[in-house]
């Protein structure tokens, strides 16, 4: 038995002793900040561990990673639930490391640090192409692009430019798995190959009223088609998910069956088992570990606040709501929704007038958060009757007893988990 | 009529048509919010155009269409409402720039747009001078510079923020009835009493304010939060 183990550390572990020195001190450095900052209840101490060490070693993360196979998780919406279901679907035969949702340089250090031979990194979007190419990712997922956090990214297409500068330039072997519904992921992808398109869904369609590619005025279809007249098209998916099935290459068909909730869940689960059979892990085996997670990141979790059972939903720019809206307008619990808008929510609340709160109507609804009065405001423009409550818990007291869906942006999302408790 | 949204409305300038809307019908005025999609021709009959932000390159093709179009030039030149947000106020000049260089603008208005040496992205808050109205709060972000000509005036002086950034502290501009601004937030959302200028305008007649106890809350918290 113990020989086994031992066998097992040896064959799948890169000896330490490989690390330059200049590393070692980089990795202690990180290790030392990071139990210092969560023991001042700082959080996990990410961060401030992985930012330590790459001013001590700007090029840790390269070689950290030298000889390890790098999956890179990036787009607009879905990053962190994504990078879990692959990381989750590849643990059903390997060890793997993955970020915790902090998803610049700094949060790639501490699953860099680990001896996982195989990584799954969740990369902002504008960082993928100087990650990508320090690690030689050998597999890149993209997402979906759409509007989000506009007074910091400024021009959406500046994504799928630096996207498409990367992938016409890569030098070593990089597979993309990309989302087939995007015309901006598409366009982005190029001539790229080895490329497995993924029916991702792409439902808030505000930002592809241009193709990408020349600039023409071309509709995109209530299935989510898409052709151009400049050649352009929505290319053959060979991962999709209609009614419920996987489908796969080869004819390969599940039931999806997952504890997560909504249609972007789906499309996620379909990214994990295209990356997992990439990789080489067994379908069935992948998606069994897929088909567990309830909860990522204290995200979509069910928290019982004195009677209520608060279902947590973090969304931030108009498609992300758009997908939330969608999952809360299954049910008519009361809804509160919590808005900030500090620097990683976005300064500038205008989106919130993309969002199609209209459908809101007749619920009962609170607004919460720093900019509850735009929320509001917005709210009663859509012909949704709510009440404004500074105190996002205190609100979800005042509701009667029973099921509550609580949506807040990215900050005013983790203060709620913090006044809950609950771990992320 | 808001004029091509899914290619001009970037930073919610969509809101400005629910805004619109919204304050018409709750004082009984009928209002329909039309949405001329970029390969629909413009219709004449609007009572209030509106133009929104977007990227370049959407920019430099709506700007292609609507010459092409030639609706826009007719309902400006025959007093027609405009209010233009941004990339939509850059279009009406003579000149804007985008990626691709220098592009001639639909010539409505007297104004000229080069790209300046940084973004301007923040809160704005402007003092109005061609309008009769309270201070004005939005939100910028551009890298417009706008010299506003003879033909034209400047909206009001920038309180905060950078607004046209020609170096005379103005911001926005108004030549007949076109409202030409770089506040978004959606800027009617914000400032209902310019919605409720356009929408009097419209019908010929000033109209009896509404109680805005929520949108009166918002500037108050804006205006604090911007001047502290």
């Amino acid at each position: 038995m113990l020989e086994a183990v031992i066998i097992s550390t040896t064959q799948r572990r890169v000896p330490s002793g490989r690390r330059s020195p200049r590393a070692h001190l980089a990795v202690a450095a990180a290790r030392v900040t990071s139990a210092l900052s969560k023991r001042l209840g700082r959080g996990h101490g990410t961060v401030i561990g992985g930012r330590v060490a790459l001013i001590l070693h700007p090029k840790l993360l390269g070689e950290l990673t030298r000889g390890r196979a790098v999956t890179i998780v990036t787009g607009t919406n879905g990053k962190t639930t994504t990078t879990h279901l692959v990381a989750e679907a590849l643990r059903a035969d390997r060890e793997v490391a993955s970020t915790r949702g902090a998803n610049l340089p700094t949060g790639q250090v501490e699953p860099a640090m680990s001896r996982a031979p195989e990584l799954v990194l969740e990369i902002d979007e504008l960082y993928v192409p100087r990650v990508a190419t320090e690690v030689q990712a050998s597999t890149l997922v993209l997402l979906n692009i759409s509007r989000d956090q506009l007074d910091r990214i400024t021009e959406i297409r500046r994504i799928a430019e630096a996207w498409r500068d990367l992938l016409g330039g890569v030098t070593w072997p990089l597979t993309v798995i990309a989302n087939a519904d995007d015309p901006l992921v598409v366009w982005a992808v190029g001539d790229h190959e080895p490329v497995v398109w993924v029916q991702g869904g792409y439902w808030w369609r505000e930002d592809a009223a241009l193709c990408p590619a020349c600039g023409r005025v071309r509709p995109i279809a209530d299935d989510g088609d898409w052709h151009c007249a400049c050649g352009s098209q929505r290319p053959h998916v060979a991962w999709w998910v209609a009614d419920g099935v996987l489908h796969g290459p080869g004819g390969y068909a599940a039931p999806l069956g997952l504890a997560l909730p909504g249609r972007s869940s789906e499309a996620q689960a379909a990214f994990a088992l295209a990356v997992a059979t990439t990789r080489g892990t067994d379908p069935d085996a992948a998606l069994e570990r897929v088909r567990a997670v309830d909860t990522v990141n204290g995200r979509f979790g069910a928290v019982d606040v004195d009677g209520h059972q608060l279902r947590l939903l973090l969304a931030k720019n108009p498609a992300s709501w758009n997908e939330a809206l969608h999952l809360v307008g299954r049910s008519d619990a009361p809804v509160v929704l919590c808005v900030n808008a500090r620097g990683p929510d976005g300064r500038d609340t205008s989106w919130l007038w993309d969002v199609p709160f209209e459908q809101l109507r007749g619920r009962t609804v609170i607004a919460s958060g720093d900019r509850r009065l735009d929320l509001a405001l917005r709210l009663e423009t859509a012909g949704v009757a709510c009440r404004a409550d500074a105190d996002p818990i205190a609100a979800v007291h005042s509701l009667p007893g029973g099921a509550v869906d609580l949506v807040g942006t990215y900050t005013a999302f983790h203060d709620v988990l913090k006044a809950l408790d609950v771990a992320w | 009529m808001h004029v091509y949204p899914t290619v001009l409305g970037l930073y919610g300038d969509r809101g400005n048509a629910l805004v619109l809307a919204s304050r018409a019908l709750r004082r009984g005025i009928a209002a329909e919010i039309v949405a001329v999609e970029p390969a629909e021709p413009v219709p004449a009959h609007g009572d209030i155009y509106l133009l929104g932000g977007g990227e370049d390159l959407a920019q430099s093709i709506a700007v292609d269409l609507l010459r092409a179009d030639g609706t826009l030039a007719r309902v400006v030149e025959g007093g027609g409402i405009v209010l233009a947000v941004c990339a939509g106020m850059q279009v009406l000049g003579h000149t804007f720039s985008a990626a691709s260089g220098l592009v001639t603008g639909l010539g409505l208005v007297d104004i000229t747009t080069v790209v300046g040496a940084s973004r301007a992205v923040g809160e704005l808050l402007v003092t109005p001078t061609a309008l009769e109205l309270p201070t004005l709060t939005g939100y910028e972000n551009h890298r417009g510079r706008t010299n506003i000509g003879a033909d034209a005036r400047p909206l009001g002086l920038v309180d905060q923020g950078v607004g046209t950034g020609n170096g005379d502290g103005t911001e926005g501009v108004v030549q007949r009835r076109v409202v030409g601004t770089y506040l978004h937030g959606p800027v009617l959302a914000r400032n209902p009493t310019l919605a409720d200028l356009l929408l009097g305008w419209a019908v010929g007649a000033a109209l009896a304010p509404l109680a805005d106890p929520t949108a009166d809350a918002l500037r108050v918290e804006r205006l604090r939060a911007v001047r502290r």
